[in-house]
């Protein structure tokens, strides 16, 4: 189920991600208000304090910010910021381990990118 | 933010039977802690002694700054639920919530009697003719609605099914975040209540194991499964909490926080990696085989 | 928030055990004798009445297994449970001595209840002036329920085997003073003793036993865990 946490990872990490990725969506477009730290904590059945921390990850980097005594908002920029940030780890996490799979079968670069474009038509 | 409860290497013995041995942590005020390890591992006799129904005999310990012994500033603050939990026999289910109105400084009644409504408690029954599972909701209203600065809830759902003990969470969730205070909770359900945590305590053979942030234990151990030397050679130097040999394959269960180095070097060796979870993490550190000594934070 | 107090409430939410069960036992020992009254001629003079003393001795013990654990569960310091504990024992010996003075008077009034059943004024026990005999009867309460309470404390604190040792001890300790006052003849100044004392001294003899009884029970309530 997608609202269930993974408990072999930081949650307030996965509590960032699934708000970038509602950013990302369109779900939160810029200017909208984000649930509170304790709807979240109701909704995701964790501890408030972890899906503050994890609020406060993203306004760090400007991606949210606080309107004070009213709460949490998108900022202006933030999906591009979020797209860039999402751009670096698919690099990281996707590319990276590709690309050594590739040379472990003797795959070229060329041959690399002629397979993505195949994928690409499928 | 203050010190709630203070153990200074706290010792219950039974004769030759160290029950709790040299035990000392500390709890910070609005957390929701949980005190974790199997069965007998000595966590009811800790809480019983931070409530001053047992007592200790070695080391020191403060509860709001003060010993807890009969001291009704101390003690007014605190709610203790536990699975062994006696009521009067006679007492109907109404009677034990209106004393405890009496008993609870901050009891909000109407909340008592709202759970009482979505736990499905007969008000007019009497405890003695109470199943396990009723019981155990009874104790977990007194809990929630006493509000109490600390809340302690020892294994507080024997008999209850998934759908109570999920009510048990939200409600808890939902009145923590409404009126913050300190709650520890001790079970063996690692995994229903891991993400509710925001520290951990891990006691095993009565003696502390683990005393961390609950976010900071997940992703502390990895299991990496691959060829025997490769296994060998990459854990060397490396605190194992966990071994199975699998024919020519070996997984192992490595504590560390792991940078993206270590993490490429894993898989360059060909190693295959998964996270662990907090539960399978508690598992493997209290299952006996593994000799540590308290992490010190 | 006075927590005595809210002791005291606690065991004023168990109707039955402080009010309702002593005066029915009273109520039904009455009735049997009243209907026995009416078929014997002469006067029938009746122990009825101390059913209702035993009864407290009974739920002295009761007591505390039945809250003790509960009151400490609920943080209730052991002080307050002893002091709120003795407030309630106190408050229900004394109205139930008021209780009986005034169906004692009433007794006298119905001139036995018209049957010749002498239940609540007892010869020897209610002599004197109405102070007095309140006394008694207050006395008498409070030193049932405290030998209950000092026996539920005793077993609470020792269990079973202190159970068994302790009246071992008190059985030894008794029979031994037996042969003694056999032995060196005491038993003719005893009994022209106990005949000379008026229920009043003998309540007031009590007393003392009271104060150490309570006293015991407190000291071992102190360090008494769940």
């Amino acid at each position: 189920m997608a609202f269930l946490m993974d408990d072999s990872r930081p949650i307030f990490i996965q509590i960032a991600e699934r708000i970038e990725d509602d950013i990302i969506e369109g779900l939160l477009p810029e200017e909208s208000q984000v649930l509170s730290t304790n709807q979240f904590a109701a909704f995701y059945k964790i501890n408030p304090a972890t899906a503050a921390k994890g609020v406060n990850m993203l306004v760090d980097e400007g991606i949210l910010y606080k309107k004070r005594g009213i709460g949490m908002f998108v900022a202006e920029g933030a999906r591009a910021k979020v797209m860039e940030k999402r751009k670096e780890q698919f690099f990281e996490e996707y590319v990276v381990s590709m690309v050594r799979e590739a040379k472990k079968l003797g795959i070229s670069v060329e041959q690399l990118t002629e397979m993505i474009r195949r994928g690409d038509n499928e | 933010m203050g010190k709630i409860v203070e153990l200074n290497r706290l010792t219950k013995s039974y004769g030759a039977v160290k029950a709790v041995d040299n035990v000392s942590f500390s709890i910070d005020e609005n957390k929701i802690y949980g005190l974790l390890g199997r069965n007998g591992a000595g966590k009811t006799t800790i809480m019983h002694m931070i409530t001053a129904q047992l007592f200790a005999t070695g080391g020191e310990l403060k509860v709001f700054g003060d010993t807890p012994y009969e001291n009704n500033r101390v003690l007014n603050q605190i709610c203790f639920i536990k699975e062994s939990q006696k009521y009067p026999d006679v007492y109907r289910i109404i009677d034990v919530l209106n004393t405890s109105a009496s008993f609870f400084p901050n009891w909000d009644h109407e909340y008592a009697l709202s759970l009482a409504g979505d736990f499905r408690l007969p008000l007019k029954r009497r405890m003695k003719k109470l199943s396990r599972g009723m019981l155990s909701s009874v104790g977990i209203i007194i809990g929630l609605a006493s509000r109490a600065p600390l809340t302690i809830f020892d294994e507080p759902y024997l008999g209850l099914d998934a759908v109570a003990r999920s009510l048990f969470y939200d409600r808890l969730i939902e009145d923590y975040s409404q009126h913050p205070r300190t709650v520890i909770l001790s079970t063996h359900l690692i995994d229903e209540v891991s993400s509710i945590l925001e520290h951990v305590l891990i006691i095993d053979s009565g003696t502390l194991l683990i005393d961390e942030e609950a976010e900071a234990l997940r992703g502390r151990a990895f299991t990496l499964a691959g060829p025997k030397a490769s296994v060998e050679s990459f854990t060397a130097g490396k605190e194992v909490i966990h071994r199975e040999p699998f024919g020519s394959f070996v997984t192992a269960t490595v504590m560390g926080n792991w940078n993206a180095a270590e993490r490429k070097q894993a898989e360059a060796l060909g190693l295959e990696l998964a996270p662990v979870s907090l539960q399978q993490l508690v598992i493997y550190l209290t299952n006996g085989k593994a000799q540590r000594k308290a992490v010190e934070v | 928030m006075n927590r005595v107090s809210s002791v005291v409430k606690m065991h004023s939410r168990d109707k039955w055990s402080w009010f309702i069960v002593p005066w029915l036992v009273m109520l039904s020992s009455f009735v049997i004798n009243f209907i026995i009254s009416y078929f014997v001629d002469e006067p029938l003079i009746t122990g009825g009445l101390s059913s209702i003393f035993i009864y407290m001795f009974v739920a002295g013990i009761i007591t505390l297994a039945q809250t003790f654990p509960f009151a400490l569960g609920m943080s209730v310091s052991r002080t307050d449970y002893f002091l709120g504990t003795s407030s309630m024992v106190l408050l229900t010996s004394a109205g139930s001595s008021l209780l009986l003075l005034l169906i004692g008077l009433t007794e006298g009034w119905t001139n036995d209840w018209g049957s010749g059943l002498v239940f609540f004024q007892l010869p020897y026990l209610s002599e004197g002036p109405l102070v007095n005999q309140f006394t008694v009867y207050l006395i008498i309460f409070l030193f049932m329920h405290y030998s209950g309470i000092l026996i539920g404390v005793v077993h609470k604190r020792t269990g079973k085997n202190g159970m068994f040792l302790i009246s071992g001890i008190l059985l030894a300790a008794f029979t031994l003073l037996g042969f003694l006052a056999d032995y060196l003849n005491w038993y003719p100044a005893i009994f022209d003793w106990i005949v000379k004392q008026s229920a009043m001294d003998y309540a007031l003899w009590m007393l003392p036993f009271i104060v150490i009884f309570a006293a015991a029970s407190y000291l071992l309530l102190r360090r008494a865990t769940i």
